[in-house]
């Protein structure tokens, strides 16, 4: 996997360079607008990050060229301004995903995994505590053994698993299992996680009940 | 639930009112001080011409007398009493001959003194004879008939009595209807205040209907002319001050901003050392960065919020917003570190359904800070809920803890920038209230601060007034 990393600040390039690295990317750093449209438009890369506020070419501008030559190309957008509008302009111009300066590199990854996912033919595996989950196989396992788990508790435990360290809504639980063409009531979401609570604690993974809110999937 | 007065700060409507007070002290004051010396004069006057008529008669009686004198053959004293009023105490006299000496009278009147008619022959004063305030006529004059060229003294006295009653009754026709003068002219004067007033009360109405933060320019149109002028540089004024605080604003956004990129390598490389392997002095080391590195971010992010919700920063008007869709988002956000404290951190209301106008990014903020609030001054094992609701006066959001409340005397002062209560024992900046109120503003919502759950803790209830039938449809 190939990440081009648009960054004018050098210490900022430096970590964001380092992180990926150390999370198995190859990384190519580039420090102003018009370097980086020339090379999204190389496509040579899997996932770009991108910088706003940047000399020579803005990030914006960048990000409207490289869609305007239907490049589809996973972009997260770090920006330094004020959040509201330019989330809202940076989605409509085609951005993925978007972080607001300062962030921290644990989330910047998890986006970029979340993303690299999306992608055609993305296997990934997902960990909490001594759980692993197979997006791909759909199996999971408690420090190696499997687990047995239905195909609706699969659906919970994805969903959780995707956003762990997060709160996940009863709505979004019932989203999730909305593929299985029935209406999920909310007492049958709290049946499924009480289950999956139940086979996972062992493995030292908790779900968490976040009252009036929902669930949040944690390391005990 | 009871709804109370919109509060108004009230030195204001004094300070508008003070000319008002001004001019009527300055026409009330010369006016009454006019109407007082003329009735004055007035009664002056009227004892005058009041004193007039009974001088002539006394006059004419003394000459009366004298002529009286003059007939009778010497030694004969003149028979006078059908010249003399009914009532002897009314009218005194005495005649002196040429030597000051008495010859006749119905009283002992005292002798002339010689300096007292030098000059004239009539001379009349007031005195006091026996204790009685009395009209004293001197008339001197020589006798043709009787004893050719002799000069005689006339003494006659009259009490002053009935001239004080008709003076008086002179003041009282002129008194009344000097007071129902007064009253008229005031009531004219109060009237015509009133009238001129109009305008003014009309502007000094549209400025103190005004929101604290509107510096749109105040309208001339209505004023006299007079006012026009101090009107316009009033709104000069008001304009120089929207552009000094926009360029405030706009400093303090940029200065933000610049500051969020530098903060961001600070954060991270902090965050990649961190996962090194290092001996636990460089681990504390790495740990106290990234935490202050976090305050710093928090802070900057706050200071944005601050100059977002400024009211020159914000439009007015903007859209349907659902309440308990962004107040559940907020807690979400807080949840894992409510959880890893550990708090109890829970929503308690509709999922969605609530309405308020407003824009998403301030009603956020408002959000975010209270919630913010709450789960980092509560301290471990607390609760915190932030419940939603739809009262009769409209939308409401409540954020309550137990954790150690904010005593009543601090609770107007928490919302001031930069004010922090003492011994909270957490790190702040002192803005979180701050960008809440403004944030409310712009919302056109108020926060009330109280107890929490049980009479422990805090609550912020925030209450926007109900434009949840407009957004409804």
């Amino acid at each position: 996997m190939r990440i081009l990393i648009v960054e004018d600040d050098e210490i900022l390039a430096d970590s964001l360079v380092r992180a990926m690295t150390a999370a198995g990317y190859v990384c190519d750093p580039v420090a102003d607008g018009e370097q980086a449209l020339a090379m999204m438009l190389d496509g040579a890369h899997d996932l770009a990050i991108l910088d706003l506020n940047l000399p020579r070419l803005d990030g914006l501008q960048v990000l409207r060229q490289v869609r305007a030559e239907k490049r589809t190309l996973p972009v997260i957008i770090l920006t330094a301004r004020d959040a509201v509008e330019d989330r809202v302009k940076g989605l409509d111009l085609g951005a993925d995903d978007y972080l607001t300066k300062p962030f921290s590199l644990a989330e910047l990854e998890a986006r970029v995994r979340a993303l690299l996912r999306r992608g055609p033919g993305a296997a990934v595996t997902l960990c909490c505590g001594t759980l692993a989950y197979d997006s791909v196989g759909r199996r999971a396992t408690l420090a190696g053994d499997p687990v047995e788990l239905s195909a609706r508790e699969l659906a919970v435990l994805e969903t959780l698993l995707f956003r762990q360290g997060k709160v996940v809504s009863k709505e979004q639980l019932v989203e999730s299992l909305c593929a299985f063409g029935e209406e999920v009531s909310y007492n049958a979401i709290e049946v499924y996680v009480h289950r999956l609570r139940k086979k996972l604690q062992p493995g030292g993974v908790d779900i968490r009940t976040v009252r009036g809110l929902g669930y949040m999937m944690d390391k005990a | 639930m009871s709804t109370p007065a919109t509060p108004r700060s009230p030195g204001a409507d004094d300070d508008i009112l003070s000319l008002r007070q001004h001019l009527v002290n300055w026409l009330f004051t010369p006016l009454y001080l006019l109407l007082l010396f003329s009735t004055v004069i007035g009664y002056i006057a009227a004892l005058k011409l009041s004193n007039q008529p009974y001088d002539l008669l006394l006059t004419e009686r003394a000459r009366l007398i004298a002529s009286r004198f003059d007939l009778a053959p010497e030694p004969a004293m003149p028979d006078v009493a059908d010249l003399l009023p009914e009532d002897p105490g009314r009218l005194s006299f005495t005649l002196f001959d040429a030597n000051h000496k008495p010859l006749v009278g119905n009283a002992s009147l005292p002798r002339p003194r010689p300096r007292d008619f030098a000059s004239k022959d009539t001379w009349l004063r007031n005195t006091s004879l026996g204790g009685e305030k009395v009209r004293v006529l001197t008339l001197q004059f020589s006798t043709k008939r009787r004893t050719p060229g002799t000069e005689y003294v006339l003494v006659v006295a009259e009490p002053i009595q009935d001239r004080l009653l008709l003076g008086r009754s002179i003041l009282g026709n002129i008194v009344i209807p000097q007071f129902v003068f007064i009253l008229i002219a005031g009531a004219a004067v109060w009237i015509g205040l009133n009238q001129g007033f109009r305008p003014l009360e009309h502007l000094r109405r549209q400025v103190a209907a005004r929101r604290r933060d509107d510096l749109s320019p105040l309208d001339e149109s209505q004023a006299p002319g007079e006012v026009r002028p101090f009107i316009r540089e009033i709104n000069r004024l008001l304009e120089r001050l929207q552009g000094a605080m926009e360029s405030q604003r706009q400093f303090v956004a940029n200065a933000a901003h610049q500051l969020r990129t530098p903060f961001a390598g600070l954060v991270s490389q902090a965050e990649l050392a961190s996962r090194e392997e290092a001996p636990p002095s460089v681990r504390n080391a790495l740990q106290g960065i990234c935490q202050g590195a976090k305050r710093c971010g928090r802070l900057v992010n706050q200071l944005l919020a601050l100059a977002r919700n400024a009211p020159e920063a914000v439009p007015a008007g903007g859209e349907p917003l659902d309440l308990g869709l962004l107040a559940r988002d907020c807690a979400a956000q807080w949840a894992p570190e409510a959880l890893a404290k550990p708090l109890d951190l829970g929503y308690d209301g509709p999922t969605r359904g609530v309405m308020v106008q407003g824009q998403e990014s301030v009603l956020a903020d408002l959000l975010d800070n209270l919630v913010s609030n709450a789960v980092r001054y509560t301290p471990a094992e607390g609760h915190v809920t932030v419940s939603v609701g739809q009262g009769p006066e409209g939308p409401w959001v409540r954020v309550e803890d137990d954790g150690p409340g904010i005593p009543p005397d601090m609770r107007e002062k928490v919302f001031q920038r930069f004010f922090r209560l003492a011994g909270s024992g957490q790190p702040g900046s002192g803005l979180g209230l701050a960008i809440v109120r403004e944030a409310a503003e712009r919302l056109g919502a108020r926060v009330e601060v109280g107890n929490g759950p049980g009479g422990s803790g805090t609550s912020f209830l925030v209450r926007f007034s109900g434009l949840h039938t407009e957004s409804s449809n």
